[in-house]
C-alpha cells in the first residue's frame, strides 16, 4: 500500500512537526511551501493522500485543490483541507473534498482523517 | 424667497446603520485573522508538545520539538505585540519639522532596497518647506512602510517611483506614486486592515501601521490604483491641526 503523504503549507514549522510525527508513524512524506509549479510537485511525489492548506501561496488551497480535482491525472488523489478558518467546512466544499480538519488539532485527530482519507483512495483503486 | 425642505431623518438612519453594518464586518473580520494569526503557531506548540512523549531519550528530537515551541510562543507573542503597537498612538511625542525633511529621510531607510531593484525615483517638492508638528521617528515609519509596498510592487530595472508634495492653504498633499502590479478593486476597501497582505512573507502590519500612524497626525489617506498600471498613496495633512 502507498504510504506516501504530500503536504502543503508556507509554515515551515508545521511542515517540519507533520513530517516529524508522520514519518515515525510510518508515513513517507513529502511537503512544498507553495503550490507555483502544483502539478509538478504532485506527479513527481505521486502520494496516496494530500494534505492541503487554505493561504498557500500562489493560488491558494481552494483553487489548487480543484485544479488537482480537475485534472485526470491527479482527481483520483484524496485531498484534505486543513485551516485554521473558522469556515473550514464550507471552504472544503467549495474546493470540492470531503476531507478536512480545522486548526489546532491533535495528533489522533489527524491520524483518524489521514486514515479515512487512504482507506477512500484504496476503495476507489480496488474499484477502478 | 422660496425653498424647498426635505426631510432627511430616514436617509441618515439609513447611513448609520450602513456604517455599523460596515464597522461589525470588519471587525468581524479582524477577529478571524487574529484567530488565524493565533491558531496556526498554536497547533504547531500542541502537536510538539503532544508528539514528546513519544520521543523519549531522543536529545536531538527534543532539541528539535521544542525549537518548535520556543519560535511559535514567539511568534504568537510578536503578532499580539505588534497588534497592540497599531493602536499605541498616545505615546507619540510631537515636534516642529517639515514634511521634505522626514521624505527626504524616509527615502533614505529605503535606499537599499531602492538600488536593489534599481528603481529612477522622482522628487516634485514645493520649494517652500512645508512645515508641521509631527512625531518624526513614527511619520519615517508611516512613509518607509508605503514606499516599502511601492518598491517591492514594481519590476525590477523598470521601476519609477515618484515621490511629490503640494501645498494649498489649508492642505499639504505627499504623493507617493509607482508604475508597479497595482492593487486589484476589491482589495483596496482591506488595505489598512491588520494582518491584510498580498505578499507572500508579509505579516500584513505595514500599512495598518502607516494607517494608525497618520491617522495621529489628523492626516487623511486615498489610494488610487489599477492593475499593472500602478498605485497612488495620497496624504492630506492640515497644517492648521497637526
Amino acid at each position: 500500500m502507498n504510504k506516501k503523504i504530500l503536504i502543503f503549507d508556507d509554515d515551515q514549522d508545521i511542515l517540519n512537526i507533520c513530517s516529524i510525527i508522520l514519518k515515525a508513524k510510518g508515513y513517507e512524506v513529502f511537503t512544498s511551501m507553495t503550490c507555483k509549479d502544483l502539478f509538478d510537485t504532485v506527479l513527481h511525489a505521486d502520494p496516496a493522500v494530500i494534505v492541503m492548506d487554505n493561504k498557500i501561496p500562489e493560488t491558494g488551497g481552494v483553487e489548487a485543490t480543484r485544479s488537482i480535482k480537475n485534472d485526470l491525472r491527479t482527481k483520483h488523489i484524496p485531498v484534505i483541507f486543513f485551516s485554521a478558518n473558522t469556515y473550514i467546512a464550507e471552504l472544503a466544499k467549495e474546493a470540492g473534498t470531503v476531507f478536512y480538519i480545522q486548526k489546532p488539532f491533535d495528533i489522533a485527530a489527524f491520524e483518524e482523517i489521514l486514515e479515512q482519507a487512504f482507506r477512500s483512495e484504496y476503495l476507489d483503486n480496488k474499484t477502478v | 424667497m422660496h425653498g424647498i425642505l426635505h426631510d432627511i431623518t430616514h436617509l441618515k438612519k439609513v447611513e448609520l446603520a450602513n456604517l455599523q453594518s460596515q464597522k461589525l464586518a470588519a471587525n468581524e473580520r479582524l477577529m478571524r485573522i487574529i484567530a488565524h494569526e493565533i491558531r496556526n503557531p498554536l497547533n504547531n506548540i500542541g502537536l510538539s508538545i503532544q508528539h514528546f512523549e513519544y520521543i523519549s531519550g531522543d536529545p536531538s528530537m527534543q532539541k528539535e520539538l521544542l525549537g518548535i515551541i520556543q519560535r511559535n510562543c514567539t511568534r504568537i507573542n510578536q503578532s499580539i505585540t505588534e497588534l497592540l503597537d497599531l493602536t499605541r498612538a498616545g505615546e507619540l511625542e510631537f515636534q516642529k519639522h517639515t514634511l521634505q525633511e522626514i521624505m527626504n529621510e524616509s527615502i533614505a531607510n529605503v535606499e537599499d532596497r531602492i538600488s536593489l531593484q534599481n528603481i529612477k525615483v522622482e522628487k516634485k517638492y514645493q520649494e517652500h518647506p512645508l512645515e508641521i508638528t509631527a512625531d518624526k521617528p513614527k511619520l519615517m515609519i508611516a512613509f518607509s512602510n508605503i514606499l516599502i509596498n511601492a518598491i517591492e510592487a514594481m519590476e525590477e530595472n523598470r521601476g519609477e517611483l515618484a515621490v511629490s508634495m503640494h501645498a494649498s492653504p489649508d492642505t499639504y498633499t505627499v504623493s507617493i506614486r509607482d508604475n508597479g502590479v497595482g492593487i486589484a478593486e476589491e482589495n483596496l476597501p482591506k488595505l489598512f486592515e491588520p494582518f491584510f497582505t498580498l505578499k507572500k512573507n508579509g505579516m500584513g502590519l505595514g500599512l495598518a501601521s502607516s494607517y494608525s500612524i497618520l491617522q495621529s497626525h489628523r492626516a487623511s489617506i486615498q489610494v488610487e490604483s489599477r492593475v499593472n498600471k500602478g498605485t497612488n498613496f495620497i496624504i492630506n495633512f492640515n497644517p492648521l491641526a497637526c
